[in-house]
């Protein structure tokens, strides 16, 4: 006589799993040979259980994927996070001013963040703008970009002014000749002379025309602002590459890693002029070679084109700005 | 088992309490550590998108798991490491022969694994790794629960048959 209960009725039994089958268990109460046979498909059923046993998630995985955000605000809260460091790192500089020491009480200064967060926004603007450039000179365009470049300068210099002014308050004639440095060397900024130089003639400059508190106080404002350049710089290339390039979450790191070794740190004050984080990459072969050496062979076709791209944004928008401006 | 996420709980604890569980799939999935990680790190970030859809999902770990095999499937593709997905053959009948017998190495069983399709691997890896029932399963491969009965009973024949050979 064959036995009613098959294989196949034996393993649908075995994957329920916990969830009784009325007939089958009374079966299996009265016939040996099928209680035999459950018993092999039963360890069997262990045995992939073992075999399937979930794998020891890597040290690390859970710090890395629990702050996780979607790329583009991934990186806006990066910002945001800068931006909330330096807002502390303000309130910390304001309360070690109310410290007893002389030197440090000099630099009770108005906080940098609200500046910084201005000038974040417009250099976030101004890279969006200068990427919808179009290729054939619009005057329209070209006056809006302009525009842009012109706002961010004047907020460089209320907001410089501003700090410069809190110990010890400028004169009209001292605010506008800052306005006029400020501008001058802005102007060679834009028709990408040389930084450095530039720089030296700058600080040389703001150092003649301040008093000896302002002068500290402008030390300060460029020390904090090229640290804040060098990160939001940083975070807001780091946004773009991920969305351009479609980049996963291990070749994101990568790229970081060779971003935080390589990407250039300013000699001069934090001022953007036309300046957009990914500048450096066509500025620097270093750069973006170890970006494009930390990619794999499919994001490197990638990572060429975005700084093709990035190269001809950057041309007309020095065609419009050369059109517009030369130095003093 | 959480039943409304996004009331209980934030994005992150949702993600402390199931990201074992969902890097475990992913990483049997594509047999991968780098890969696995970053397909992980897709997934919840899926979840951040979605978050607000995921109030209305009856059963979180169905629906993290669906959108874990879609990952996979999409790292697969585009690592190209992939084998094509043989759907034609799932349905193919096969001579499954005895249970896998007690002494066989997990190793087998995970070579014999590989060689499977793709829907095979999931459905197993759910049920064996991640110990969900068979409702949870069909909902996260969208199945009724008589087809996923069918799919499961098909996968543990042919994994049979595979570590035979």
């Amino acid at each position: 006589m064959t036995c009613p209960l098959s294989d196949d009725a034996l393993l649908d039994w075995a994957l329920l799993r916990g969830e009784s089958d009325p007939v089958v268990d009374g079966h299996l109460r009265q016939c040996p040979p099928c209680r035999e046979r459950s018993r092999a498909v039963l360890e069997e059923q262990a045995l992939l259980r073992g075999a399937f046993a979930e794998p020891p998630s890597p040290s690390g995985l859970t710090r890395r994927v629990i702050p996780a955000r979607t790329p583009r605000a991934w990186s806006r809260v990066g910002v945001a996070a800068l931006v909330l460091c330096v807002l502390a790192l303000s309130a910390l500089v304001m309360m070690t001013a109310r410290h007893p020491s002389k030197t440090v009480a000099r630099y009770r200064h108005a906080p940098l963040a609200p500046i910084q967060s201005d000038l974040g926004e417009m250099a976030q603007k101004i890279a969006v703008a200068r990427g919808t450039l179009p290729e054939a000179e619009d005057p329209r365009t070209s006056a809006a970009y302009l525009a842009l470049l012109a706002t961010e300068e004047n907020l460089y210099i209320e907001g410089m002014a501003h700090y410069l002014g809190e110990r010890s308050p400028l004169s009209d004639g001292q605010e506008q000749d800052l306005r006029r440095t400020i501008q001058s060397f802005n102007a060679r900024l834009w028709v990408r002379e040389e930084p450095a130089g530039a720089s030296r003639d700058f600080r040389d400059k703001v150092r003649a025309l301040l008093d000896a508190d302002q002068y500290l106080a402008f030390e300060e404002f460029s020390r904090q602002g090229m640290e804040w350049q060098w990160k939001t710089d940083l975070a807001l290339l780091m946004d773009d590459l991920c969305g351009e390039l479609d980049l996963r979450f291990s070749e994101a790191e990568r790229v970081r890693r060779a971003l935080e070794s390589h990407y250039p740190r300013e000699e001069f004050p934090v001022l953007r002029a036309d300046h957009c984080p990914p500048d450096a990459l066509v500025d620097s072969a270093a750069l973006s070679g170890a970006v494009r050496n930390s990619l794999d062979l499919t994001y490197q076709r990638k990572f060429d084109s975005y700084l093709g791209h990035v190269r001809a944004a950057r041309e007309r928008a020095q065609k419009i700005i050369r059109k517009q401006r030369s130095p003093e | 088992m959480i039943e409304n996420p996004a009331e209980s709980l934030t994005p992150e604890a949702l993600a402390r309490l199931y990201l074992k569980r969902v890097y475990g799939f992913c990483r049997s999935m594509l047999r991968n550590e780098r890969d696995a990680e970053d397909a992980c790190q897709e997934v919840f970030l899926t979840v951040l998108r979605r978050w607000d859809q995921l109030g209305t999902v009856e059963r979180p770990l169905s629906w993290l798991m669906k959108v874990s095999r879609l990952t996979c499937l999409w790292v697969r593709r585009k690592r190209r490491t992939d084998v094509t997905i043989e759907e034609a053959g799932i349905d193919a009948p096969c001579d499954p022969g005895p249970p896998i017998g007690l002494g066989t190495e997990h190793g087998l069983i995970q070579e014999a694994l590989e060689r499977l399709p793709e829907r095979y691997q999931a459905v197993l890896t759910m049920h064996y790794q991640q110990g969900m029932a068979q409702e949870e399963i069909a909902t996260a491969m969208d199945l009724s629960r008589g087809a996923l009965r069918v799919l499961l009973h098909r996968a543990v024949m042919r994994l049979r048959q595979e570590v035979k050979t």
